[in-house]
């Protein structure tokens, strides 16, 4: 029962993506019109939406009072030593990814279906996105390291084709490889980390992993931190951090659902959720975790302050999830694995309430996405308005939205924590000082002021119809009230149990714990007014220079200074072209193609393969079509086999 | 034990050395020729200089052999039948039932051969 | 006399198919007319080739249906039947449905070519499951005589397909060449089988095998003797599978006989004669006086087998003859497995994953080519398939997933079979030959990879023919089974790998 119900939760997705994607493929739904995209949409949404609910009946029905629910459906592989089972777990962390996964998964899914409408591909469109899904589910529900892989693997394949679904467009292809090429040097890091756990450890499943490092680890201090590393490579990679975090700014160039789904609520935290299934190797690799936790804050406030000078509605808000990305790597860095996932949660609300706005406001501006030109939507979008108002509370950090909880619990205890680091705070609380600069400044360009494009798009803004305006409103809601399952015990002063420490605390914790330094509870209180204080004041300065917006903003090309530097994105691009890109590529034409490829390898393939062929003609020569011979052959064989066992004795 | 084959080995040499023998004495002492066409009398069956009686390619009908193979098929039913009978008695109904299996596949095939005219000589 | 006719089922109710058949065709009127398209009852070649193909097809589903559920009851344990000359029930089970898979398949593709080229088909269907039926004991034989009735039971059949397109030269003279060799090789098996009853005194495969697990390492003329037969029996069976310098008759054979009998001579016939092969050669008993020996021979055999295969298969022009030493070198590889001559399971199971795999890779690929094939057009050089990509991009595709599984790419069947029968060379040491073996199949991949890149990347010099595209559904049927078993069970292999070890522990 249990079994097949996990079976079920993972495999609607991928029923729902081969339906729409073999009639996508052979072009049926445009001969006849039973399979138009309408029909696509609601048997998409509907595969994930029953994933949904059944995954709210796993975890709230099935698992209560139990911790896990694990299911063996299939022993992968058995050979020699190493013992592949395509296993699944619902542990307590898997099943708070799994709920925010299928969820803000099936509200998106409701919102494609009047965001795709019209386009020729969206049968297309929503096979790759239930296959996105089922991918997903891979990577959060499997307990041995290699299906997780696959999952890691699927997600990023469906990215690619879901940034490259308008290939027809050039540079969206292009953006569409960037991110594929980008991941796959963060996936070598992941294998490697794969490769070396599995010759020390000897297994692949990933609670005797964990076990393994808790108990007797036997790897050398070295080593283990070098598999942590490695796999925060992996992390890097699909999680958007430095150095690897330079496709996700491209990525927008996919649907905008998508980035709301993908490069915002789930894929691009798949990363951290793997830090966090593999926190008993982290706690026994510090320096790991140091390099975790450095490298979370400094990607925090670098993309928070490149997103302080962008003026493309969606590239601010993926410069932000790259650095609310950070936030989260900072958490896992301090070692507080539950805050972590919580701020992944609460983040998946707001930010997949950002995006979604966006694309309603790039639906009403009819593909408009620079914030210079917009302004004073507020009066003819009310309810994207509000909603996205809130969620910028939310990630602002203006108490009690759901960011809040989140983000300060994350600042406290990177300051508290034995593994946290005081400068370390002071970074993360620039970047949140940032955060809530560039966000309100968005929210003041693109909502207040006088509309500042042309009077034809002004004619023609109106309010997304209800299939979206419904999902932004439960996003909306839930970027309110999201963080109260976490309210801390300092606040509540213990009235309001901890919800979702209580229930998280159990499955990240039993590899060890990571203690607080006791600090008295009013340094706590002041930390926490300090926060709301910078939260504000970035609230304040934006209100102050974007709220009423007189003369025409600036053109970025006469920028100069910082403002420059910020508004090409500290040139990180270009300078990844410069050293890496352009010596590789000359690495590749002039010495490797040319020299070695061409001369050396094909040199020596093709004289072999012709030298081989000489030899087989000869042995071709034998076969004659004279049946004597081949009789002959027999006879000899016979004569042969009968000499060799002579020769033998 | 090796002893009781030796005299098969034996005769394995000797029948090879013989084999061996003629065709060498052949070689040294037979007259050589480039060409078959030097020596007509090589060319005929049996290379004896008297010439052939009557031509030995004659066409047989193919019928000939289906009908031999036929012929081969039913005679045998009828061998096998002498000693089932010598023992069926013995063995009881079980056997009564086997050969009538037994027949029944035959017929099966008669039946076949017959309405495939397999058995008609024209 | 106990006996359950329970464990003989599947062989029963094929010999009443058989009966079926016969007397069906015998009436040489069309008796289900409802089947046949036109109104009237004209006894004409057509009609009643379409008749017997409905019958053969339908009865050996019904067969196989027969088997796998009243069968289900034997899959347990394993029994000696008939005075120890056939074991039933156990891992044969899986065997027996192997073969009787392939059995279908082949039926499914000789439906649209025997009437495309018009070969009689009741004589044909009756031949194909004579030769099943014959396959069939032939897995499940316990003595040497009936492994010997067996196989002439399996090939005399065979003899007669290939020969059945009568009017083609080429074709007579294949099935001629197959007549001559295949019964040389039968002496060699009856000659090493007397050897063997000599020097024992009994036909009963166990029996024999203790003898010979008992004879001592010191050169004495029973070690001789014994060893002689063993060689002789050697040389008959690995005629049957084609291994070099045994094979010679195989890629004309293959290229003479029609297509879909090609396809199930090499699964088949093959499979079946591996199970011997294992049975006498791999089963649990050592030899210590043999085992030397036949590790020398079969690590020789099937690497000159898989160079020989795979270099000659290189420079053809015919992808049937392509396919035909491309099956010799497939043969090399499961003997291959048998070098280390460990008489473990994990050998006998690699051997038999691998066969199984192999039905459904060749099936598909031969599969494609019965789907191009049509009244006068046979579908048989690279030319043919040169650019069908465009016009068949269903056949292409499929046609790719059999070169991938042939090749051994993954995430094709092929590969896990491949790697199964590598790691029995490792783990026997035989590091040297795995490395060549290993070579060879990356020469392999040349002309698989080949084919590929005709089918889509080289325009066609002249226009693609159309095909008749009529009755297409079976040749469907084969080529979708094929495709769905080679990709699900190259990703995820282990309900093969536990069928396998099913059968292999019948050997045991």
């Amino acid at each position: 029962m249990e079994s097949s119900l996990i079976l079920l939760i993972i495999i609607l997705p991928l029923i729902g993506a081969f339906l729409n994607g073999t009639v996508a493929a052979t072009n049926a739904y445009r001969k006849k019109e039973i399979w138009g995209e309408k029909f696509a949409g609601i048997l998409a949404f509907s595969a994930v939406g029953s994933s949904f609910l059944l995954s709210l009946y796993a975890v709230f029905v099935k698992m209560s009072g139990i911790d896990s629910l694990s299911f063996t459906p299939y022993e992968w592989l058995s050979v020699g030593g190493l013992q592949l089972n395509l296993s699944f777990v619902i542990d307590h962390l898997s099943a708070v990814m799994l709920l925010v996964v299928t969820g803000v998964s099936s509200v998106i899914h409701f919102y494609s279906i009047g965001y795709i409408h019209g386009d020729e591909s969206s049968v297309r469109y929503f096979s790759y996105l239930n296959l996105f899904v089922f991918a997903m589910l891979l990577l959060i529900l499997g307990d041995s390291m290699p299906v997780m892989f696959v999952g890691w693997e699927g997600v990023g394949l469906c990215s690619y084709l879901l940034i490259g679904f308008w290939y027809k467009e050039e540079e969206k292809a292009i953006a569409g490889k960037k991110a594929f090429i980008v991941n796959r040097i963060g996936d070598f890091g992941f294998l490697l980390g794969m490769f070396l756990i599995f010759a020390n450890v000897g297994s692949l499943t990933i609670s005797e992993v964990n076990e393994f490092f808790h108990h007797n680890n036997s790897m050398t201090f070295f080593w283990t931190n070098v598999a942590g590393i490695c796999l925060f490579i992996g992390a890097t990679g699909k999680s958007a951090q430095i150095p690897l975090y330079v496709w996700l700014p491209d990525a927008m160039a996919g649907p905008t659902p998508v980035s709301a789904l993908i490069h915002a609520a789930t894929m691009v935290t798949a990363g951290v959720y793997m830090l966090c299934r593999f926190h008993g190797l982290y706690l026994a690799a510090p320096v790991a975790l140091n390099v975790v936790l450095w490298i979370g804050a400094l990607t925090a406030i670098f993309s928070a302050t490149i997103a302080i000078y962008q003026n493309d509605i969606k590239k601010v808000l993926a410069y932000s999830t790259v650095s609310q990305l950070g936030f989260m790597f900072m958490a896992a860095g301090a070692g507080a694995f539950v805050i972590a996932i919580f701020h992944l949660m609460t983040h998946a609300f707001f930010k997949a309430c950002l995006f979604l706005g966006s694309g309603s406001v790039i639906h009403a501006m009819g593909g408009e996405q620079d914030i210079r030109f917009m302004g004073g939507l507020k009066k003819y979008m009310p309810t994207t308005y509000i909603t996205f108002l809130l969620a910028t509370l939310a990630i602002a950090g203006i108490p009690p939205f759901a960011g809040f909880f989140s983000k300060d619990e994350i600042l406290w205890n990177v300051f508290a924590s034995d593994h946290g680091s005081k400068i370390v705070w002071a970074i993360g609380a620039i970047a949140a000082l940032c955060t809530a600069f560039y966000m309100f400044r968005l929210v003041y360009l693109t909502f207040f002021g006088k509309f500042r494009g042309t009077p034809e798009q002004e004619h023609h803004l109106h309010e997304s119809p209800s299939t979206m305006t419904a999902p932004l409103i439960i996003l909306g809601v839930l970027s309110l009230i999201g963080g109260w399952i976490g309210i801390p015990k300092l606040l509540s002063g213990g009235l309001i149990p901890n919800f979702f420490h209580h229930y998280l605390e159990p499955a990240v914790s039993k590899y060890g714990h990571v203690e607080l330094h006791h600090y008295s509870h009013s340094v706590e209180y002041s930390l926490m007014i300090l926060s709301v204080v910078i939260a504000v004041i970035g609230w304040f300065t934006a209100s102050r220079l974007f709220r009423e917006v007189k003369k025409e903003l600036p053109d970025p090309a006469r920028y100069s200074g910082i403002p420059k530097l910020l508004w090409n994105k500290y040139f990180v691009d270009e300078i990844y072209d410069k050293l890496i890109v352009n010596p590789i590529k000359f690495l590749a034409t002039k010495v490797f193609l040319n020299i070695s490829d061409k001369k050396l390898i094909d040199g020596a393939a093709n004289g072999s393969a012709r030298g081989w062929r000489q030899v087989s003609q000869v042995f071709s020569y034998l076969q004659t079509g004279n049946i004597q011979a081949y009789g002959i052959y027999i006879i000899f064989g016979a004569a042969l086999a009968v000499a060799l066992a002579f020769y033998i004795y | 034990m090796t002893d009781q084959y030796l005299p098969v080995l034996l005769y394995i040499l000797i029948a090879a050395v013989t084999v061996a023998l003629i065709l060498i004495l052949n070689a040294i002492f037979g007259p050589k020729a480039k060409h078959r066409k030097d020596f007509p009398s090589k060319s005929t069956p049996f290379e004896c200089g008297s010439d052939l009686l009557e031509e030995n390619t004659r066409r047989v009908s193919i019928r000939y052999y289906l009908i031999a193979l036929l012929f081969v098929l039913f005679d045998l039913e009828g061998i096998l039948l002498y000693p089932w009978a010598v023992v069926a008695r013995s063995l009881g109904s079980i056997a009564i039932i086997e050969i009538f299996i037994f027949l029944f596949f035959l017929v099966v095939a008669f039946i076949f051969a017959y309405k495939r005219k397999a058995l008609d000589w024209r | 006399m106990n006996f359950d006719p329970i464990f003989l089922i599947g062989e029963f109710s094929l010999v009443a198919l058989i009966v079926i058949l016969t007397l069906v065709d015998a009436m040489r009127k069309p008796v289900f007319a409802l089947l046949g398209s036109s109104a009237e009852i004209t006894p004409d070649i057509e009609s009643r080739n379409r008749q017997a193909t409905w019958i053969a097809g339908i009865g050996l589903v019904i067969v196989a249906a027969v088997y796998f559920i009243f069968g289900k009851a034997t899959s347990g344990e394993s029994v000696s039947l008939l005075h120890d000359s056939l074991r039933a029930g156990g891992g044969v089970y899986i065997g027996k449905l192997a073969i009787i898979g392939a059995g279908i398949l082949t039926i499914l593709l000789s439906a649209r070519y025997t009437m495309a080229q018009s070969i009689p088909a009741a004589d044909y269907y009756l031949l194909l499951c004579f030769s099943l039926l014959g396959a069939l004991t032939l897995i499940a034989a316990e003595n040497f005589l009936m492994i010997f009735l067996s196989l002439e039971m399996m090939s005399i059949p065979i003899y007669a397909l290939v020969g059945l397109k009568r009017y083609n030269s080429r074709v007579g003279e294949s099935a001629i060449k197959y007549l001559l060799l295949g019964g040389l090789s039968s002496a060699f098996l009856l000659l090493g089988i007397s050897f063997i009853y000599g020097m024992t005194g009994t036909l009963v495969v166990n029996d024999v095998l203790t003898h010979l697990s008992q004879v001592s390492q010191t050169v004495s003329s029973e070690m001789l003797l014994m060893g002689l037969g063993l060689v002789f029996i050697f040389v008959g069976l690995a005629f049957k599978v084609s291994l070099v310098p045994f094979h010679a008759w195989t890629p004309d054979v293959y290229e003479g006989a029609a297509t879909p009998v090609t396809s199930f001579m090499s699964v088949a016939v093959k499979l079946a004669a591996f199970a011997v092969i294992l049975k006498i050669f791999a089963g649990s008993l050592l030899f210590p006086a043999f085992d030397p020996l036949f590790s020398r021979l079969f690590a020789f055999f099937a690497l000159l087998t898989i160079i020989y295969g795979n270099s000659v298969a290189i420079v053809q022009k015919n992808v049937k003859r392509m396919l035909a030493y491309s099956s010799i070198a497939h043969a090399g590889y499961m003997a291959l497995a048998l070098a280390p001559m460990g008489h473990n399971i994990e050998a006998v199971q690699a051997v038999l994953f691998y066969g199984i795999g192999y039905i459904a890779m060749n099936m598909l690929a031969f599969g494609v080519l019965v789907y191009l094939t049509y009244r006068d057009k046979y579908c048989e050089t690279l030319e043919d398939l040169t650019g069908i990509a465009r016009k068949y991009p269903g056949a292409a595709a499929v046609m790719s997933v059999a070169m991938f599984s042939l090749g051994g790419l993954p995430p094709a069947v092929g590969f896990v079979g491949k790697v199964q029968i590598f790691l029995q060379l490792i783990n026997g040491k035989f590091y040297a030959t795995a490395v060549i073996a290993l070579l060879f199949s990356m020469v392999a991949l040349y002309f698989y990879i080949n084919v590929i890149v005709v089918m889509y990347m080289k325009e066609p010099e002249a226009e693609v023919a159309n095909i008749d595209k009529k009755s297409m559904l079976p040749v469907w049927l084969t080529l979708g089974f094929s495709t769905l078993f080679i990709l699900i069970l190259g990703i995820l292999p282990s309900p093969l790998m536990e069928w396998s070890l099913e059968w292999a522990k019948m050997l045991f």
